[in-house]
């Protein structure tokens, strides 16, 4: 089989869809880690809760509210990045915790 | 033995007592029928872990609106609504999700809680369990109270207390902060 030409092996590189990654965020010590991420628009966010108490991943910004109910020790819950834009993290149980997560759409 | 003005007179305190306003609780808090149409809607906030798919439609009422400020208590008189409508689903079962991403949420309105904020009404509580002037209350859809005790609004004043630095608010003083205000 011959080898495609530079030019096409770019060109397809290029219009081929980025897969979406998945972040890993530790709660842990009732703190986020890392406390800032840049993500791109369908990448997701998985948060582990190392911590022996609950947490509540809750978002109040406009636009991206959401929050995804408790998890529980040793659980873990998955956000689903939808829209680009600067997004702070909360945890309802803990007023002090805090991240933020800046979201990108693919150039 | 009793006498007739001693009995008079604890018959008038507790008729005094029957008429008094409650202190605290509930019941102080009406059902702001008008609030899908008079009131802000100044958030929305998916649920995506509950069953079925919600969203939270978060009011505020617009005098109060006209005079907060992230930089000070949400003004005495404040009202916030805080409506869970179930989401539109698609042919999958999956909630049905807008051009933002967003879900699209139905008419269907599952559950209403209340917080307003009034002079004097945080008074009724101690210290470990006030939040500041804020008074809680739950109703059905149709404005049937859910919440008649102090101890059925307790979960809501220990949620609550995470934002204290906030008014006690999750989104309302985050709503001002974030846009400015």
């Amino acid at each position: 089989m011959k080898p495609l030409p530079l030019a096409l092996t770019a060109l397809l590189a290029a219009a081929s869809p980025v897969a979406a990654a998945e972040h890993l965020v530790v709660l842990s010590g009732s703190e986020f880690e890392p406390g800032r991420l840049t993500a791109r628009v369908g990448d997701t966010i998985r948060f582990r809760n190392d911590d022996v108490v609950d947490h509540t991943v809750f978002i109040p910004t406009v636009g991206h509210g959401v929050d995804l109910g408790v998890t529980k020790s040793g659980q873990s819950t998955i956000l689903t990045l939808r829209a680009p834009g600067r997004v702070e993290v909360e945890c309802v149980q803990h007023g002090h915790m805090l991240m933020v997560v800046q979201i990108e759409v693919l150039p | 033995m009793i006498t007739g003005t001693r009995c008079r007179a604890g018959l008038m305190m507790a008729v005094a007592l029957m008429a008094a306003p409650a202190l605290a609780g509930p019941d102080l808090v009406e059902f702001p029928k008008d609030y899908q149409t008079q009131f802000i809607v100044y958030n929305t906030i998916e649920r995506p872990d509950r069953t079925p798919n919600q969203i939270r439609f978060m009011y505020v009422n617009p005098a109060a609106h006209r005079a907060a400020s992230a930089s000070r208590p949400a003004p005495s008189g404040t009202v916030l609504v805080m409506e869970d409508r179930a989401a539109k689903l698609g042919a999958d079962g999956q909630p049905e999700r807008d051009a933002a991403g967003r879900m699209v949420p139905t008419d269907r309105v599952l559950a209403i809680a209340v917080m307003e904020k009034r002079t004097g009404w945080g008074a009724g509580y101690n210290a470990e369990r006030r939040n500041g002037e804020w008074e809680y209350a739950g109703f059905a859809p149709d404005g049937t109270r859910r919440t008649t005790t102090e101890a059925q609004t307790a979960s809501c004043f220990a949620c609550h207390q995470s934002r204290a630095t906030r008014d006690w608010t999750f989104t309302y003083v985050k709503f001002l902060q974030d846009s400015g205000r």
